[in-house]
């Protein structure tokens, strides 16, 4: 199969605590930067930040 | 009812005493006819094939403007209608420097290369009254990928026509090897339009992405256009770390960054990450180092940061992600985007090997940095 005949249907966000290394995975929001804060960390009230962009393959 | 009990093999190939001139005839005259046609059933026959990629090709070159064209429209605020301006970019050219005496043509390239993309993005500016950065390395690069399909399509088929023109059949064969190559180009290009639109990383930000981890928290300064460096330290050594300056979809100005950092800072030891293109066979994702300057491109920033390194007497070693050319152009994999800690963890321990405490190391993250900060 050519890589091209993968169509990526959906674009993940990954968010990850910086202190209590919890990460959340949700889908792409337009202007989500990878290293980009997002907010504290609902357990432990540490640093949220994006920690990866990825794109999950779904094809023939 | 028929009757082949009676059925003689020699005598229907005509083959026996009592030879049949028909069946003579149907032997000789494919014999004669691939004699002195032969060249010209194959030319009909690659030909057609190549003309079906050809047409794809087109295809895709009328799909990507539209949809460039679309975006820039819908999403941001032209000041006119931008389209004959654009026109007129989708048919520039680059002459390369003389190389008949190639001394000293480096800095030519360079310059020429430059020159280019200055101008480039110059006159996408003058196209709003307001725009980021962000937006115009974005359209800068989704205006390289309408421009290459542009040059794919007219290259492949100028040869095309020529070869059917002058019905000159081995003309047609390097393009029939060729354009399975060209065409897994096109197609990666064409599916990387939807990633800068969204300014999400490709598999090539995956260098940017390891160097731009070690850089949290730390003071970024820009040292060239679109370059940014920092100062951390680890296990005792004190690091260098230089990547393009994300989100934008930029690899920045590396050979120039890394110069001035070295002309005030020399490291003991540079390391550079970077994507790698697989060879077949070989797994997406998978990590090799080795000796060396990793770095694709033109070559003129690897001119430079070879050269420094050279006179400074300083070793360059190399870790790189392999993926395919797909892969690199879009949108990045999971299967990518999870080796970037342990790329991390494979520096640190290059550092450890190769370097004693209080010695200074520059970690170099290349690639196109979209969607990817520090």
């Amino acid at each position: 199969m050519k890589d091209s005949e993968k169509k990526f249907t959906r674009c993940y966000t990954v968010l990850e605590c910086k202190s209590c290394k919890k990460s959340i995975t949700r889908k792409f929001q337009s202007g989500d930067i990878v290293f980009q804060k997002i907010g504290d960390c609902d357990d432990c009230k540490g640093v949220l930040i994006i920690g990866k962009i990825f794109g999950e393959t779904i094809g023939p | 009812m028929l009757d082949f009990t009676n059925f003689n093999l020699d005598e229907f190939f005509g083959m026996g005493d009592d030879s049949n001139p028909i069946m003579m005839l149907i032997w000789i005259l494919p014999i004669i006819l691939f004699v002195f046609y032969g060249q010209r059933i194959q030319l009909f026959i690659s030909s057609n094939e190549v003309k079906k990629s050809i047409d794809k090709l087109e295809k895709f070159r009328n799909e990507t403007k539209t949809e460039f064209l679309d975006y820039i429209k819908n999403t941001l605020t032209p000041i006119n209608d931008p389209a004959k301006k654009l026109d007129s970019f989708f048919e520039y050219f680059t002459i390369m420097p003389v190389d008949l005496d190639p001394n000293g043509i480096i800095p030519k390239i360079n310059h020429l290369v430059r020159s280019r993309d200055d101008f480039t993005r110059m006159h996408v500016k003058s196209l709003f009254s307001e725009i980021s950065d962000f937006e115009v390395s974005k359209i800068h690069n989704l205006l390289e990928i309408v421009t290459t399909l542009q040059l794919f399509h007219k290259a492949t088929r100028h040869l095309y026509l020529t070869a059917k023109k002058q019905k000159n059949f081995p003309l047609i064969l390097p393009l029939q090897m060729m354009i399975p190559f060209v065409m897994e180009e096109a197609e990666a290009l064409k599916d990387a339009m939807s990633a800068l639109k969204n300014g999400q990383p490709i598999g090539d930000g995956i260098g940017p992405m390891v160097v731009g981890g070690m850089m949290l928290d730390n003071t970024k300064q820009t040292v060239s256009l679109q370059t940014v460096w920092s100062k951390s330290e680890y296990d005792g050594r004190k690091l260098l770390l230089v990547k393009a300056e994300g989100p934008n979809a930029t690899v920045g100005r590396l050979g120039e960054g890394i110069e001035k950092i070295i002309s005030q800072d020399k490291p003991n030891l540079i390391i550079m990450v970077d994507a790698s293109l697989k060879l077949e066979g070989e797994n997406s994702a998978s990590v090799a180092k080795g000796f060396g300057a990793a770095m694709g491109g033109i070559g003129t920033d690897r001119f430079q940061i070879e050269d420094v390194a050279t006179k400074n007497n300083i070793p360059i070693l190399a870790i790189v992600i392999k993926q395919s050319i797909y892969e690199a152009l879009t949108l990045m994999t999971k299967e990518i985007a999870d080796q970037a800690s342990s790329v991390r963890d494979e520096i640190h321990d290059m550092i450890k090997d190769n370097t004693k405490e209080n010695q200074t190391v520059m970690v170099v993250g290349v690639g196109n940095t979209l969607g990817v900060s520090q």
